[in-house]
C-alpha cells in the first residue's frame, strides 16, 4: 500500500470512528445499545443514591415585595417593603418516617403613608415576625394505615380561591398572596388508603389548652374531624364533619364536595353547614350558617397555554354591610360579603422572558366592591424571577375592596427566591 | 405572460400540496412500528427508574409508576422517589396532560414539550403514539445504527402540541421498531438523541421499550437512562386514571 492511501485510510477510519461515536453515543464514547453496560450503569448510580438513606432536604420560598398604593384622589397614598419566607426543612429515612419544620418569617423593611389607612398596622422594622407554619413526625404501619402528628396545615376540599370544605385549617387566609401564611393546627392525622377511597381521622388539640380557661378535661375540649373521599366514575366525592366537643364555640360542621371533568371543563363544587345549637350557658348562641362554591377551569388552545377559570362563592354568614363599620375583628377579607365571584385568565409560558401573564377580577356582590389585578412574570436568565402587578379597586368609602378608600390603585413589585 | 404566472402558481400550489402530503412508504413504516408499540388491547402498569447523569454532578435517580390505557388515550405517572419529588404526577386525558404539584395541592395544565422531572424525556415517550395525527411525515432513504440497517423518516409538526417540531426516526428495517429519534428545533439544531435500547414482547406482535437511553445534545456529557421493571398487563381500575388518585398519592 503507498503511503498516500496508507494515510487515506487512517483518515478514512478516524472520521468514521468519532462519526459513528457522534451519531450512536451522543459523544460519550459508549454503545448505547450495549445492554450489558446499559445495566451496569443504572445499577451503579442507584446503589450510589441508595447509600445515603437519610435524606435532608433543605429548601423555602422567600419574597421580597414593595408596593405603592394610592385611593381617594390621588391625594393619599401607602408604600410598604417587605421581606417574606417559608424556608423548610425535611429529614426523612425511608425505613422510619420523616419530620418536617417549617417558619414562616415577615420583616417590614420600610412603611410610609401620608395619611395611614387603618389597614395599615405599624410594625417596628428592626423585630421581625417568627412564626410557626409547620412541625410534625410522619410515618405508617405497613403502608396500611399513615400517621402524622404534630403542628400541621390541611387542605380539604377540591376549590382554588374559597375553600367552604377545609374546616381544620377554616380557610386560605389569602388565594392571592404568594405566600401560604397559615400557622399549622396542633393535631394528629391518621389516614386509611382504600383501593378507590380515603378515610381520614383528624384530632384536633387547639382548644385544649386556653388563656382563659387553662388546661381542659381532654374529651370536652378536643375537636375531632372526619373525612370520607371516594371515585365514582372519574368524579371524587368527599364528605367531611368537623365535631366540636367543647360546645363552648358551638360549631359543629358538615360538608360534601365533588369534582370530574366533563367536555374539557375541569368543574368543582363544595357545600358547607355550620351548625350552632343552643347551649345552656349561652341561649342566644343557636345559629346556623351556610356556604357554597362552584367553579371550572378549562384551557383555551392547543399548548395548554391559556386558562380561564371561574369561582362563585355563596356565604350566608356574610352581610350587606359596609366593612368598615363592622365590629373590630369582624372583618375576614374576602369572608365577608354574601355573594363573591372571582375569575382569571392567565398565559404560562408565554415567551422565554415572560413566563406568566395574568388578568384577574374578585367581586363583592354583596356591596358591589371589587378588585382588578394584572400581572406579569418575568423571568431573567441567572436572576430571580419578578413579579410586576397593578392593581384597581373601587367601591363606595369602607366598603371591603374600598375599605381605605375608594379608587385605589396599587402597584407591586416582588422578586421571588424559591429553592 | 399570464400563462407563465397560472403556470407558476400552478407550480407553487402543487409544491405546496405536496409540501403537506404524507409520503406513503413514510405512513407504513409508522403504522407498522405504531401497531406494535401501541398496547390498545389491554393496559399495562409498569414502574420505571430515570438515572440522569450530568457532568461533574451527581447522578440523580427517579422513580415512577405508569399506568396505560392505549385505548382510551390515557396515563397516569407517579413519581415515588425520591422524597423530594414524591406524590408529583402527571395525569393525561385525552388532548388534557395535567401536572399534580403535591405541595401547593394544585393541578397545571402542561403539553408535551414539558421535561418529566427535569430529565431529558418528554411526557409523550409514555403513552399511545398517534404521530401520523401530529406529523407530516417523509422517508428519507436508509442508514446503519450501531449494526442494523434501518429506514429514516422525517416527521415535520403540524400541530404546536408536539414535544420537538422536527425529529427523525431510525426504524429498524428486521423487526420494524424505532430504535433511534433524533429531535430537532424548528431551526433544525439537534436538541436530544433518543435511543430505545431493548424492548420486551408483552403479547403477540406487541411490544414495550424495556431500556431507554435520551442523551441532551445541547449539555455536554448529560443523559437520561429508563429502565423499566416489572411490567404487567392486568385491568387497571378506572379510578388510577383520576386527578383524585394522584391527589391521593401524595397524602
Amino acid at each position: 500500500m503507498s503511503g498516500w492511501k496508507r494515510l487515506s485510510a487512517a483518515v478514512f477510519f478516524i472520521l468514521s470512528a468519532a462519526a459513528w461515536a457522534q451519531t450512536d453515543a451522543g459523544g460519550s464514547g459508549d454503545d448505547p445499545y450495549d445492554t450489558g453496560q446499559f445495566d451496569e450503569a443504572v445499577e451503579k448510580s442507584v446503589k450510589e443514591d441508595e447509600a445515603a438513606k437519610v435524606e435532608v432536604l433543605f429548601g423555602g420560598t422567600f419574597l421580597l415585595q414593595d408596593y405603592i398604593s394610592s385611593y381617594g384622589t390621588f391625594t393619599d397614598w401607602t408604600s410598604e417593603l417587605k421581606l417574606l419566607g417559608k424556608p423548610f426543612l425535611k429529614v426523612t429515612d425511608p425505613r422510619l418516617g420523616s419530620v418536617f419544620l417549617s417558619y414562616s418569617i415577615a420583616s417590614t423593611l420600610y412603611q410610609a403613608s401620608n395619611n395611614p389607612p387603618p389597614t395599615l398596622v405599624p410594625t417596628d422594622p428592626f423585630v421581625p415576625v417568627f412564626a410557626l407554619s409547620e412541625f410534625f413526625v410522619s410515618f405508617d404501619f405497613g403502608k396500611a394505615v399513615f400517621l402524622r402528628a404534630g403542628n400541621q396545615i390541611n387542605s380539604w376540599g377540591p376549590s382554588f380561591f374559597w375553600t367552604p370544605v377545609d374546616f381544620v385549617n377554616r380557610e386560605r387566609a389569602n388565594a392571592l398572596s404568594a405566600l401560604d401564611v397559615r400557622a399549622g393546627v396542633p393535631s394528629l392525622k391518621v389516614h386509611v388508603p382504600f383501593s378507590r377511597a380515603n378515610l381520614f381521622l383528624f384530632v384536633d388539640f387547639r382548644d385544649t389548652v386556653s388563656a382563659a380557661d387553662g388546661v381542659g378535661a381532654f374529651f370536652r375540649t378536643v375537636n375531632t374531624a372526619l373525612r370520607f373521599d371516594l371515585t365514582l366514575g372519574g368524579i371524587e366525592f368527599g364528605l367531611t364533619g368537623y365535631l366540636d366537643a367543647a360546645s363552648g364555640r358551638l360549631v359543629n360542621k358538615y360538608g360534601l364536595d365533588a369534582s370530574g371533568n366533563f367536555l374539557g371543563f375541569d368543574l368543582y363544587t363544595e357545600q358547607a353547614v355550620s351548625l350552632r345549637y343552643e347551649h345552656e350557658e349561652n341561649p342566644q348562641a343557636f345559629f346556623e350558617s351556610y356556604q357554597a362554591c362552584a367553579g371550572f377551569s378549562r384551557t383555551l388552545d392547543e399548548l395548554k397555554e391559556w386558562t380561564l377559570q371561574a369561582e362563585f362563592f355563596y356565604n350566608s354568614a356574610g352581610t350587606d354591610e359596609r366593612a368598615a363599620t363592622l365590629p373590630p375583628g369582624a372583618f375576614v377579607p374576602f369572608y365577608t360579603g354574601r355573594y363573591y365571584l372571582f375569575a382569571s385568565l392567565y398565559r404560562a409560558n408565554a415567551d422565554d422572558v415572560l413566563s406568566r401573564v395574568e388578568a384577574q377580577v374578585i367581586v363583592n356582590f354583596s356591596d358591589l366592591s371589587f378588585l382588578a389585578r394584572l400581572s406579569a412574570v418575568f423571568s431573567f436568565a441567572r436572576t430571580l424571577p419578578v413579579t410586576v402587578s397593578v392593581s384597581y379597586a373601587d367601591g363606595d368609602n369602607g366598603d371591603e375592596f374600598a375599605y381605605a378608600g375608594p379608587h385605589q390603585f396599587t402597584a407591586t413589585v416582588s422578586a421571588n427566591f424559591v429553592f | 405572460m399570464r400563462s407563465v404566472f397560472f403556470a407558476t402558481l400552478l407550480l407553487l400550489t402543487g409544491a405546496a400540496a405536496f409540501a403537506q402530503t404524507n409520503d406513503p412508504r413514510a405512513v407504513r413504516i409508522i403504522e407498522n412500528f405504531e401497531s406494535k408499540l401501541n398496547l390498545d388491547a389491554f393496559d399495562v402498569t409498569s414502574d420505571f427508574t430515570l438515572v440522569q447523569k450530568k457532568a461533574a454532578e451527581a447522578d440523580r435517580v427517579l422513580r415512577l409508576n405508569i399506568y396505560r390505557r392505549d385505548a382510551a388515550g390515557l396515563f397516569t405517572i407517579i413519581f415515588t422517589y425520591p422524597d423530594s419529588e414524591k406524590g408529583k404526577g402527571y395525569l393525561r386525558q385525552g388532548d388534557d396532560l395535567y401536572l399534580y404539584l403535591p405541595t401547593t395541592r394544585e393541578f397545571v395544565f402542561r403539553n408535551r414539550k414539558d421535561d418529566i422531572g427535569s430529565t431529558d424525556v418528554r411526557t409523550d415517550i409514555f403513552g399511545r403514539l398517534t404521530n401520523l395525527e401530529k406529523f407530516n411525515v417523509r422517508f428519507e432513504g436508509k442508514a446503519t445504527v450501531s449494526k442494523w440497517e434501518c429506514d429514516v423518516v422525517r416527521f415535520d409538526a403540524k400541530v404546536p402540541d408536539v414535544s420537538f417540531p422536527i425529529q427523525k426516526w431510525y426504524v429498524r428495517v428486521s423487526d420494524g421498531l424505532p430504535i433511534k429519534v433524533e429531535n430537532f428545533s424548528a431551526s433544525e439544531a439537534l436538541l436530544r438523541t433518543f435511543y430505545y435500547v431493548d424492548f420486551k414482547q408483552v403479547a403477540a406482535g406487541k411490544y414495550i421499550f424495556t431500556r431507554f437511553l435520551a442523551v441532551n445534545n445541547l449539555e455536554e456529557g448529560q443523559r437520561t437512562l429508563i429502565t423499566v421493571d416489572n411490567v404487567r398487563t392486568t385491568r387497571i381500575e378506572d379510578y388510577i386514571f383520576t386527578k383524585a388518585y394522584l391527589e391521593r398519592q401524595s397524602r
